[in-house]
């Protein structure tokens, strides 16, 4: 079996998620006689696909992600979407409203969805019912019971003789749309002072990207009633971090978007070898008999030698760890699952017409080179302001009453005959930049057009925000006129009604 | 005995000097400032003191060390000498020192006067009260007065069970403290050379006090300040926290680490023989500036007034909380599960405790949410669980069970708020109320900074209100509910009012994201936006202000969409003629979008077309708008429509507007307006309410709420109030259109009717027009509507908004 990962672009392959959840599970993959591919969806071309039976779309939110994955269901292979975070589920927030359209628009193709918790794919069960869901748990880099055995002793050692707690706290500290990491630790981090009840003194590291150290962040973590260290995040320093820790802490706040995150971090701390203090929502109850939720508890435990993770329990964390973490057993478990899925039938697509896409207030440049590389019209409206090559660009006159479409080679020659004739070339200032085409039509000819006098007043946010809806009515009216039927999708990054809505930039 | 002030025979100044850069900002010597402060901080004296500390085991804190690996092997922590890059913030070490320093356990010095009397609790000596005390019962009650009130608060535990054991016996005796509450704080603590000038959080539960003003060179009398708390946990125990010796001259600190940031602090005063002075009780130290309850302070004491303000407001929470025999008002707390994510501060465990421990509540969830599709999520379970579950309370907390009926009230708070110290002694709340409940007043605050923002008082007087409010999104605005079904019953205008903030909102105050800044609630989602129903289409009519013919079209379009009919009557006014052809075009126009309607044009401006509108209009419903409008959500008419029509008495009903302005290379979005409110009273003449139109977005970020008056840009309204505003501007003799202040004037006039006026943020749009001058309006001749003697009507009725900062 043939598995292709599809991430945004070459950089993303070195991103903590890619290393976590795809580098981890290549080699098992393989051992087992599969093969198993990262492409950046933007090196894809219409006319070298590469062969693959399964296709796992990755953190992919854009509109060549919806081309791809229906040109992909075209040619009758299996196709997915691994789903990180949930940004689908929450119906009233408008921040969100590009990605749940992205989620609407892609699931006609999806022969089967990816996650990496029971809770995502609880909730994905609920936005799709009859999508097939399975859950991959992100495996564990290794575990080495002597190593873990080491840091567990020596830090015990050293905690009982000093009485000095060493905690520690890493990760990604914010999110732009969600108040978690250093606010939850801030929340919650009261539980820590519960050391000096048993008579140790707590001391706390944290580790975080530089990106979450605001201002407003620093003052929350000034606040913490025990003592703080604060560095910079890396791979390395998380390493060192987790070592030397009696235990690390796990607060995880309740909102639908962390409670579906994966065990990732106490898989990490447990098999780098600290102890594990969560707070919060219960997370982490898959591994409980090795998570703490009380300070005290745990320094109990301490004095007594009777940590949850110590030498003797290791065998049994091992086991768990093998049922729920272990790279070779979750590639088992996926290509189980992919096998037990029928491929939709080859068919062509669009059937009839053309596809493409309407770029929106917020599209990019990347979408619209992806979008012709797959061989399909990337079309402009008046909420997109990038001057870029697009196959269709139309233009409404001011009056309202004529409309100048300008076209590429491949959106003329879409065109029907009647139409194509009437086409016209566009004389050419550089002789090196590609052919264009115009074409005019009147009112009269699209009678779907939406009243719209868009160029006669000034483009303020506001009157862009209302006029949005109307303005790719037009666009869509104007396509059907052109190709009689055409499957367009609409390319937004962010939702239409977020940041300057094509305004002076 | 006190502490020895002298210096260690080590000290080596210049080194101290060189380590503690902070040394050298003020005038004190080296010498000096390890006396005064040094000490206390833990800091060492010289190099080799702190050499040796480091060398310990047992060192109070080391620099954390940066963390490395070995390339391709294994994970090397490093010694402190081997650190290569320094942590972004190191351990405050001081603060770890200090802490080990100042929790003393217990007295250390033996009780030598037979006639001095030790008071125990639990064991624990927390006085010890001289013979000349005892026999003056003046003093003896200023003495213990603060205990008084502790017993008093924690009586429902049997909580401090206190006890007194002479000097020359070995058995200890019950305390019996009777009598009312007297004030919380000695008069030693309160003034003086050794009373608590400040006191403040310094970290979530790390209280700083700090005595002497330093404007006097005189040295303090020789005293010791040693502070206890009772843990929300374990509330029959006392537990030292802290211990300053004040003796010198200058500021002393003492962090006190408090077990639990809300229970009670008792802090007692003793001189050079170890016998108390005096005793103060911090009975809610959340209240002090940097703790949950200081923005409550905050919005009821004027600032400036320090510990002063905290002891007067202490003593009166006291008296009212903890001072009567009758059942406080609070009967059962509820906390609103939607948008809630459990970190917020009601979810505490502290919180619980203590709102158990002094209060006998015990919060539980209101989870019935808004939307009956919503998705059920493990987190909301989990939390609806958590606030059910008694496994995880302390075993007197599992004995105070939630009260679902019976007399009292039930505040249900938004998960974003936690409830204010006045709500919960107050016994003055209202017992009358209607099945819906009644919003009440709130603070907003930072939750960041912990200060106060906006005081938002909500009129009791609407009943309906709390319906009214959006179905997603955290809740607006605490609100009262009756647990005694049987006694409900509707209050009607003026029967209510609360004489306190009923909760803290703690929020952020960053931008709005700027998605959310234009729509508050998701355009992909429900059409329906508010709790209450939203009713059938109803016929309208348009009153339409004309300022540009292709703003007009533009409009036209946008409002078809939302009222989805073509037969509507429309009114257009304009404020200056423009022409015969200009009359024409207009008129096309208009016909073009509304071919079934009647069509009038009209010069006037826009207080006359109120008045033009009441003789013209033949709809129950008339919407009044600019054609510099902007209806980016389709919900905007829905939306009014539904608020008009909650109650009889909502005469008029509008969202907030934003208006876009230029900055730096693109614009911003700004609110233009969300309703007219009561700003202040002017004296200029004689006393008069002044109306304005304050940013109200971070007070009311998505609600619905009362104002004075809606702004006429764009308004639904109903006919009936228009005919009955302008046959009272005809008996005046004032018609609208006479008038700068026509939208007030009107708001004033459904006042005086008794109606309301309701705007909301839940949905906004846009304006075009070009900004106004700040409005400051008040009749400064009196002519008829704003006189003194009608603030009683109008005050009630409105939402008051006040910035606290």
């Amino acid at each position: 079996m043939k598995i292709t990962v599809i991430i945004p672009n070459q950089a993303w392959a070195n991103t903590a998620g890619v290393r976590i959840r795809y580098n981890r599970i290549a080699a098992p993959l393989e051992a087992a006689g599969h093969s198993f591919d990262l492409v950046p969806i933007d090196s894809l071309r219409a006319a070298s696909l590469p062969k693959s039976d399964v296709w796992i779309i990755s953190k992919c939110h854009d509109a060549r992600a919806l081309l791809l994955a229906q040109v992909l269901k075209s040619r009758g292979v299996l196709v997915g979407v691994d789903f990180f975070d949930d940004y689908y589920s929450q119906k009233n927030n408008s921040r969100f409203v590009h990605l749940r359209s992205w989620f609407r628009s892609i699931l006609p193709s999806l022969d089967f969805g990816l996650c990496s918790t029971p809770n995502m794919q609880a909730t994905l069960k609920q936005l799709a019912p009859a999508l097939p869901c399975h859950v991959m748990n992100d495996p564990f880099a290794q575990f080495d019971p002597e190593v873990i055995a080491g840091h567990v002793e020596r830090n015990a050692l050293r905690t009982r003789e000093t009485k000095i707690v060493d905690i520690g706290w890493f990760g990604i500290g914010d999110n732009p749309h969600f108040t978690l990491g250093l606010h939850d630790l801030s929340a919650m981090g009261q539980i820590l002072t519960r050391c000096r009840q048993a008579g140790y003194t707590p001391r706390l590291s944290v580790l975080t990207n530089q990106r979450a150290l605001t201002v407003e962040r620093l003052e929350l973590l000034s606040r913490l009633s025990v003592p703080m260290a604060l560095e910079e995040w890396s791979e390395e320093r998380e390493s060192a971090l987790i070592a030397q820790s009696l235990f690390c802490f796990l607060p995880v706040n309740a909102q639908h978007f962390s409670v579906v995150k994966s065990l990732n971090r106490a898989v990490t701390t447990l098999s780098s070898g600290a102890q594990v203090l969560s707070a919060g929502f219960p997370l982490y109850a898959p591994l409980k008999d090795y998570v703490y939720r009380n300070p005290i508890s745990l320094l109990r435990d301490l004095e007594k030698d009777k940590l949850k993770m110590r030498r003797e329990t290791l065998a049994a964390l091992g086991k768990l760890m093998q049922s729920s973490a272990d790279p070779k057993r979750e590639v088992e478990k996926a290509v189980s699952f992919f096998k037990k899925l029928k491929p939709r039938k080859a068919t062509k697509w669009p059937a009839r017409g053309v596809a493409g896409v309407i770029h929106g207030v917020r599209s990019s440049g990347d979408v619209h080179k992806g979008v012709q590389r797959l061989g399909h019209l990337s079309v402009s409206s008046p909420a997109s302001k990038a001057k870029l090559n697009y196959d269709v660009d139309p233009r409404m006159s001011k009056d309202g009453q004529t409309l100048d479409i300008h076209l590429s080679a491949r959106g003329r020659d879409a065109l029907p005959e009647d139409l194509k004739t009437r086409t016209q070339e566009v004389a050419k200032q550089d002789p090196k930049a590609p052919q264009r085409f115009s074409l005019r039509l009147t009112r009269k000819e699209i009678p779907a057009l939406p009243r719209l006098s868009a160029e006669t007043l000034p483009g303020s946010r506001l009157q862009r925000l209302e006029f949005y809806d109307r303005e790719m009515d037009m666009v869509q009216a104007v396509l059907s006129r052109l190709y009689t039927e055409s499957a367009m999708v609409r390319s937004e990054m962010a939702s239409p009604y977020w940041s300057d809505l094509g305004v002076a930039q | 005995m006190l502490g020895d002030k002298t210096l260690p025979s080590d000290f080596d100044p210049e080194w101290y000097r060189k380590t503690y850069p902070d040394v050298g900002i003020g005038s004190l010597s080296p010498q000096e400032h390890f006396r005064r402060f040094g000490a206390l901080m833990g800091r060492f004296p010289s190099a080799e003191r702190m050499m040796q500390a480091l060398q310990s085991e047992s060192a109070p804190q080391q620099p954390a060390p940066a963390f490395s690996q070995q390339p391709g092997g294994a994970i090397d922590i490093p010694e402190v000498a081997a650190i290569l890059d320094g942590p972004i913030i190191p351990p405050p070490s001081d603060i770890a020192k200090l802490s080990s320093k100042f929790l003393v356990s217990a007295r250390e010095t033996i009780l030598l006067t037979p006639s001095a009397t030790a008071v125990l609790c639990k064991g624990q000596e927390i006085a010890r009260i001289s013979s000349q005390h005892m026999a003056n019962p003046d003093e003896w009650a200023a003495v213990t007065a603060p205990l008084r009130a502790l017993s008093n608060m924690l009586e429902a535990h049997n909580a401090v069970a206190l006890h007194m054991r002479a000097g020359n016996s070995s058995s200890a005796q019950p305390l019996e403290l009777t009598g009312d509450v007297g004030s919380c704080v000695h008069p030693a603590l309160q003034d003086g050379p050794l009373a608590v000038c400040d006191a403040w959080f310094v970290a979530d539960s790390t209280l700083r006090l700090m005595f002497g003003t330093g404007e006097t060179d005189e040295d303090r009398p020789p005293a010791v300040m040693r502070a206890w708390q009772c843990s929300s946990e374990k509330p029959l125990r006392m537990k030292a926290v802290g211990a300053v010796d004040l003796a010198g001259q200058g500021p002393a600190l003492c962090d006190l680490e408090l077990l639990d940031p809300f229970m009670p602090v008792l802090l007692e005063l003793c001189d050079q023989n170890d016998l108390t002075v005096g005793m103060a009780l911090l009975p809610f130290p959340s209240l002090l500036r940097g703790g949950l309850h200081g923005p409550e302070l905050m919005a009821a004491l004027p600032a400036g007034r320090g510990m002063t303000a905290f002891w007067q407001f202490s003593d009166q929470l006291l008296r009212e909380g903890f001072g009567q025999d009758r059942p406080r008002s609070i009967g059962a707390l509820e906390v609103d599960l939607e948008t809630a994510t459990g970190a917020e501060a009601i979810f505490g465990a502290d919180m619980q405790h203590w709102l158990a421990a002094v209060f006998g509540l015990r919060l539980s969830a209101r989870d019935t949410p808004a939307d009956p599709d919503a998705l059920q999520t493990p987190g909301r379970t989990y939390l609806r669980d958590m606030l059910a579950s008694d496994a995880v309370l302390p075993a007197y907390v599992r004995s105070v069970t939630p009260k679902t009926d019976g007399p009292g009230t039930t505040l249900v708070l938004p998960a974003d708020s936690i409830p204010t110290l006045g709500a919960l002694v107050s016994h003055r709340l209202p017992a009358a109320l209607p099945k819906t409940g009644l919003t009440g007043p709130f603070i907003v605050a930072d939750i960041i900074g912990r200060r106060g923002r906006w005081s938002v008082s909500l009129p009791m007087t609407a009943g309906f209100l709390a319906e009214l409010q959006p179905r997603k999104g955290v809740l607006a605005c605490p609100i009262l509910q009756t647990r005694d079904t049987k006694a409900s019953g509707a209050a009607g205008r003026g029967d209510t009012s609360v004489p306190a903030h009923l909760s803290i909102a703690l929020r952020s105050f960053g931008p709005e994201h700027e998605a959310e800044q234009l729509m508050p609630i998701s355009p992909d989602g429900d059409i329906r936006l508010l709790r209450a129903a939203t009713p059938d289409p109803a016929p309208l009519t348009l009153v339409l202000g004309v300022s540009d013919l292709d703003q007009t079209r533009r409009f036209l379009q946008a409002l078809k969409g939302q009222i989805g009919c073509d037969q509507v009557d429309v009114l257009a006014y304009a404020q200056k003629d423009r022409g015969r052809d200009w009359h024409e075009t207009l008129r096309d126009v208009l016909t073009g979008e509304f071919p079934e309607g009647r069509i009038a044009l009209e010069y006037a401006n826009r207080g006359h077309a109120l008045d033009l509108a009441a003789a013209w209009v033949q709809t129950d419903l008339v919407l009044l708008a600019d054609d510099a409008i902007l209806l980016p959500d389709q919900r905007t008419l829905s939306t009014l429509s539904t608020m008009l029509a909650a109650d009889p008495s909502v005469a008029s009903a509008s969202c907030a507007l934003m208006r876009e302005k230029p900055a730096r290379k693109g614009t911003i979005v700004e609110m233009a307006t969300a309703g007219v409110f009561p700003t202040h009273v002017s004296l200029m003449t004689a006393p008069q309410l002044v109306f304005g139109e304050p940013d109200c977005l971070a007070a009311l970020p998505m609600a619905v709420f009362p104002v004075v008056a809606n702004t006429l840009d764009l308004v639904l309204i109903r006919r009936s109030a228009l005919e009955d505003g302008t046959a009272r501007r005809k008996a005046d003799g004032i018609a609208y259109g006479r008038d700068g202040a026509a939208d007030i004037r009107f708001g004033l006039d459904v006042l005086a009717g008794g109606g309301q006026n309701l705007c909301t943020t839940a949905v906004r749009c846009g304006t075009l027009a070009p900004p106004r001058p700040v409005r400051d309006e008040m009749d400064s001749i009196a002519l008829s509507f704003m006189r003194p003697r009608r603030w009683d009507d109008i005050l009630p009725s409105v939402t008051l908004l006040r910035e606290l900062v």
